[in-house]
């Protein structure tokens, strides 16, 4: 008499075909298979899809990928290397630039008061 | 020496480290060190070694190899950006599978979003590579090859993310149980019962006309 059913024969399938049922359970699922043409052929179903997939060959990356990664890493390092010193605070605009800026700023204040 | 990586890294992990891993691993060791001071040539080395891996990865996952590619580099520029932050308890390769699933997860969704995507199929195919794939010395048995090939990654992209992700590692890549635990962060017991619900549903989108294939 079979102890497994139907499913629970085909839930054991990946198990099998990577050999790591324990005795046990191969033997029962064995017991079913040579009494059930279904399981035995869902089985075969199974192992062909799976060695389809195994055999796919492997994608090659384009030959420029690294050139490209490269670029890429160098061009993110110029510009965090000229936000950098905005964000740590070490960037220092010259006298004669702020001085105008200040200047600016008063006269821009002083007129919005006098408004 | 140049170590083939990925011979080495499909090897089942029960048996015994050959002296060819052993190298592997020691070369990986001083890779590593190079990378944390910034050696800019390590880093390309790093590139050289598992661009393909990454690659074929994106591919399988996205479908399309304009975004795989874009894709790809992405995932190395994340990892130069994150060096610092390996901390050598995994395989290097581990770490860059998992930031490379992250990334192929968040452009799925992205792509989802846009409701982009298109299945690379045969005709997407140019006919300088289709000769480049020729297995044989029949061009009609080479455009089967192919044909059969579209079939099968066809089934693959019909497959749910997780359930993709962890045909690709297992299937194709030919990582072990324990590199796919790290990469997916899934219990063992989940990611065998969703391997095997993924096989089960390829075995059934693939149909008997794969089965009469083979023989």
């Amino acid at each position: 008499m079979n102890e497994l059913g139907h499913s629970e024969v085909q839930g054991l399938y990946s198990a099998y075909v990577e050999h790591e049922l324990p005795v046990g359970e191969l033997e029962k699922l064995v017991e079913h298979l040579e009494s059930c043409d279904g399981c035995t052929v869902a089985l075969e179903r199974f192992e062909a899809s799976l060695d389809a997939v195994r055999q796919l060959p492997r994608e090659r990356a384009p030959a420029n990928l690294a050139r490209q990664v490269l670029r890429r890493v160098r061009h993110r390092n110029r510009r965090r290397a000229a936000v950098l010193p905005y964000l740590t605070g070490q960037f220092h605009l010259p006298a004669e630039a702020i001085i105008p800026i200040v200047l600016a700023a008063a006269i821009a204040l002083l007129i919005h008061a006098l408004q | 020496m140049a170590v083939d990586v990925a011979t080495i890294e499909s090897q089942p992990a029960r048996a015994a480290p050959s002296e060819a891993a052993q190298q592997l691993a020691l070369r990986e060791r001083l890779l590593i060190a190079r990378l944390r001071r910034r050696d800019e040539r390590a880093f390309t080395e790093l590139v050289r070694l598992h661009q393909d891996r990454v690659y074929d990865l994106c591919v399988r996952m996205l479908n399309d190899r304009e975004e795989a590619f874009d894709v790809a580099q992405e995932v190395f520029v994340s990892l130069h950006a994150a060096l610092g932050q390996f901390r050598g308890d995994s395989r290097l390769s581990t770490w860059i599978f998992k930031v490379a699933k992250n990334h192929c997860l968040n452009r799925l969704k992205y792509l989802g979003r846009r409701q982009r995507g298109r299945t690379d199929e045969l005709s997407d195919v140019p006919e300088g590579e289709l000769a480049e794939h020729q297995q044989g010395p029949n061009p009609q048995e080479a455009l089967l090859g192919k044909e059969q090939q579209a079939r099968v990654q066809a089934a693959i992209a019909r497959l749910p993310d997780e359930q993709r992700l962890l045909v690709v590692l297992r299937d194709i890549e030919g990582l072990t149980y324990d590199e796919i635990v790290q990469i997916t962060e899934q219990p063992e017991g989940t990611v065998k019962s969703r391997l095997h619900r993924a096989r089960a549903a390829l075995a059934e989108i693939l149909g008997p006309n794969d089965q009469e294939g083979r023989r």
